[in-house]
C-alpha cells in the first residue's frame, strides 16, 4: 500500500500562484476535460480550480507577516467524501491512495463536497459534476512524458520548490523525510478525515546584523536628486557623443 | 450553508406525502372495520400522498447537476445515506401506488394491510435516511444530533395529517378525531422545534482560524480567498442572510407552521358545523407547509460548515442561532 501526497512548505511559499495556474493549465487541457470558467475576462471571473492559494496576515500592524496558504484535496485516508457518495463516482484508489471522481458516474448531488471538512471539492456547474485535485494521475504514470516530468503540475511549477510529492507511507521517500525532519503536520486532525497532504511550518525569520552593517546615515534628498541629474546628464552625453 | 431550494422542497413536500400515507394506512387499519371512509376518501388521500411525494422527487432533480443519471444514486445504498434516501423513496412511492391499486381492485384487506405496513416502513425509512444524510456530517453540529431525524419525522407526520384533515374536510368529512390528532402533532412539532433551537444554542465548536491553519497566532486575518472573484467554496457554504433577516424568518416560520394552524383548528372546534370547514382546514394545512418550507430553509442556513474556517466565516460559538442575541463566548481550544 502506498499513499501519494503533497508536502507543502509554508516557509518557502511566496504566494506566486504558479502552482494553481499550472494546475489549471494542465487540468483544463488534460485527459479529464476542461475546468470551466464563467466570465473569465469579465469583472467577476469565477471558475473551477483544484488548487487555490489563500493569503493570511498574522500579527498586528506594524508587526505583521504574510502567510501564503495553498490548499487542494488532501487525499484523506478515511476520505469522508468517498463514503457518502451515492453512486460510487467518488473513490479512493487502492494502489496509491489517490481520491478521484469518475465524471461519467457523478450525478452532481454535491453531497461529497459537504462531507469534506476542508472545502477541497468544487462543483462544475457547466458539466454538472464534482471536480477536485487528481494529484495529476494523468501525469505521474504518463509514459509519454519524460521521467523527470512525471510529477503533479503544481510541484513542477513551484519556483521556490515549496512542494514535495511522494509516498508518505514509504519512510524513505522525499516527502516522508521532509515531514519527519521539518515537523510536518496535517490540517484539522479534529475532523477525523486523516488527510495525507502535510504542511511544513512557517518559521520566524530573525535577521541579525552587526552595528557596522547598518547604514545609519540618511542620504539627504538633495544629494540623491543631484546624483540622478548628473546620471541623466551622463547618459545623455553618452548618447549624443559620436 | 446555502439554502438550496430544490432540497427544501424535496424534504417538505415528500415529508407531507409520507405523512398522508402513514395517516391513511394507519386509519385504514384502525378504523377500517368501522367503515371510516368511502372510496373517494381513500382515493383522494392516496392520490394526494403520491402527488406530494412526486412533487418532492421532481424538485430534487433540479438539485442534481446531471438529473438524467439520477437513478445511479441507488448504487451505494450500503454506505451512503443519500443512496438509502433514493432507495426508500422508490420503495415508498411503489408501496403507496400499489396500496391504491389494491384498494381499487378490491384485493383482500389482509394483503392491503400488508402493503400498508410496508409503505409505513418505507415512509419512516425515508424520513430517517433523509435526516441521516445531514446528521452524518458530524462537524456540522446543528445537523449531527438526534433531533434532526426526530424533527424530520415529527414535522412530516404533522403536515401529513394536517393535509389529510384538509382533504377530509373538503370531501365533507369533518372528523373531530383527525383534527385532534393534527393538533397534537403540531404541538409536539412546536415543542421539538423549540428543543432543537435550544440545542443549537449550546452548540459550541471550539475551533477557529488558528486551528484551521494549525498556527498558534492570536491575530490571523484573511487577505485573499484565492484565485477568482467568488467561487464554489465562498458561495455554497454561506447563506448570505443577515442575522436580523434570519430571526424574522424564524419567527414567521414558527407562527405559520405551528401557531396559525393550531389557532384555525381551535376556531373550528368552537364552530363544529361550519360550512367553511374545507377552506379553513386547507388554510391551516397550507400555512403549515409554508412555515415548514421556511423552517427547512433555516435548517440549511443554520448549518455551519467547517470549511468556513478557511474563509473566516465560521462561527465557533452558537452565534449561528439567530435567537441568541448575546452569543456565549468561549475560548477556542489551543492548537495541539
Ligand atoms: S480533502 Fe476533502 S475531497 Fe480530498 S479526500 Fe479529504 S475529504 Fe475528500
Ligand atoms: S457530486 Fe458526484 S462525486 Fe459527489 S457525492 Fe454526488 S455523485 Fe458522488
Amino acid at each position: 500500500m502506498s499513499q501519494l501526497a503533497l508536502v507543502i512548505d509554508l516557509n518557502k511559499c511566496v504566494g506566486c500562484h504558479a502552482c494553481a495556474t499550472n494546475c489549471k493549465a494542465w487540468n483544463t487541457a488534460g485527459e479529464f476535460g476542461p475546468l470551466t470558467d464563467t466570465e473569465p475576462y469579465g469583472k467577476q471571473p469565477e471558475g473551477v480550480w483544484f488548487n487555490r492559494v489563500q493569503t493570511y496576515e498574522i500579527g498586528k500592524y506594524p508587526k505583521t507577516e504574510v502567510i501564503n496558504f495553498p490548499k487542494s484535496c488532501m487525499h484523506c485516508k478515511n476520505a469522508p467524501c468517498v463514503d457518502v457518495c451515492p453512486t460510487g463516482a467518488s473513490y479512493k484508489r487502492e494502489e496509491d491512495g489517490i481520491v478521484l471522481v469518475n465524471y461519467d458516474d457523478c450525478i452532481g448531488c454535491k453531497y461529497c463536497s459537504w462531507a469534506c471538512p476542508y472545502g477541497c471539492r468544487e462543483f462544475d456547474g457547466h458539466e454538472g459534476v464534482m471536480k477536485k485535485c487528481t494529484l495529476c494521475v494523468d501525469r505521474i504514470y504518463n509514459e509519454d512524458l519524460p521521467e523527470e516530468e512525471r510529477k503533479p503540475a503544481c510541484v513542477l511549477a513551484c519556483p521556490t520548490r515549496a512542494r514535495t510529492f511522494g509516498d508518505i507511507d514509504d519512510p524513505e521517500s522525499e516527502a516522508s523525510k521532509a515531514i519527519r525532519e521539518k515537523h510536518g503536520y496535517r490540517l484539522l486532525p479534529e475532523a477525523g478525515a486523516g488527510p495525507s497532504n502535510h504542511y511544513l511550518p512557517q518559521r520566524k525569520v530573525k535577521v541579525e546584523l552587526d552595528e557596522d552593517e547598518i547604514c545609519v546615515k540618511p542620504l539627504a534628498i538633495l544629494t540623491i536628486e543631484k546624483k540622478i541629474t548628473s546620471y541623466r546628464e551622463q547618459i545623455f552625453d553618452d548618447f549624443m557623443s559620436p | 450553508m446555502r439554502p438550496e431550494r430544490s432540497l427544501i422542497l424535496l424534504l417538505v413536500l415528500a415529508g407531507v406525502g409520507q405523512g398522508i400515507f402513514v395517516f391513511l394506512a394507519v386509519a385504514d387499519i384502525a378504523w377500517g372495520s368501522y367503515g371510516w371512509a368511502r372510496p373517494e376518501v381513500i382515493y383522494w388521500l392516496g392520490v394526494s400522498s403520491l402527488a406530494f411525494a412526486f412533487a418532492g422527487m421532481a424538485a430534487s432533480l433540479f438539485h442534481l447537476g446531471n438529473p438524467m443519471r439520477g437513478w445511479k444514486a441507488i448504487i451505494r445504498w450500503q454506505s451512503s445515506w443519500l443512496s438509502r434516501e433514493a432507495v426508500s423513496m422508490g420503495l415508498f412511492s411503489g408501496a403507496a401506488a400499489l396500496y391504491l391499486l389494491l384498494y381499487f381492485f378490491s384485493a383482500p384487506s389482509g394483503l392491503r394491510t400488508l402493503v400498508g405496513l410496508a409503505g409505513i416502513f418505507a415512509a419512516f425509512a425515508l424520513y430517517i435516511s433523509s435526516a441521516m444524510l445531514y446528521a452524518r456530517i458530524s462537524f456540522v453540529r446543528e445537523w449531527s444530533n438526534k433531533l434532526t431525524a426526530i424533527n424530520f419525522m415529527a414535522f412530516g407526520l404533522a403536515s401529513g395529517v394536517a393535509v389529510s384533515y384538509a382533504v377530509l374536510c373538503l370531501l365533507g368529512f369533518n372528523y373531530t378525531a383527525v383534527r385532534e390528532i393534527a393538533a397534537v402533532l403540531a404541538a409536539v412539532g412546536l415543542i421539538l422545534k423549540a428543543a432543537s433551537l435550544a440545542f443549537n444554542k449550546t452548540v459550541y465548536v471550539p475551533l477557529d482560524i488558528k486551528n484551521a491553519l494549525v498556527m498558534n497566532e492570536p491575530n490571523i486575518k484573511l487577505m485573499s480567498t484565492g484565485t477568482s472573484y467568488e467561487h464554489y467554496n465562498t458561495k455554497e457554504y454561506s447563506s448570505g442572510f443577515t442575522d436580523a433577516q434570519v430571526r424574522s424568518v424564524l419567527i414567521l416560520s414558527l407562527f405559520a407552521a405551528f401557531v396559525l394552524p393550531l389557532i384555525i383548528w381551535a376556531v373550528m372546534t368552537q364552530w363544529p358545523d361550519t360550512p367553511a370547514a374545507g377552506i379553513l382546514a386547507s388554510l391551516a394545512a397550507l400555512s403549515m407547509i409554508a412555515g415548514l418550507i421556511a423552517e427547512r430553509g433555516l435548517f440549511f442556513i443554520q448549518g455551519n460548515h467547517l470549511q468556513n474556517l478557511y474563509y473566516a466565516t465560521f462561527r465557533s460559538n452558537s452565534a449561528s442561532n439567530p435567537l441568541l442575541s448575546k452569543a456565549k463566548k468561549g475560548t477556542p481550544a489551543p492548537v495541539k
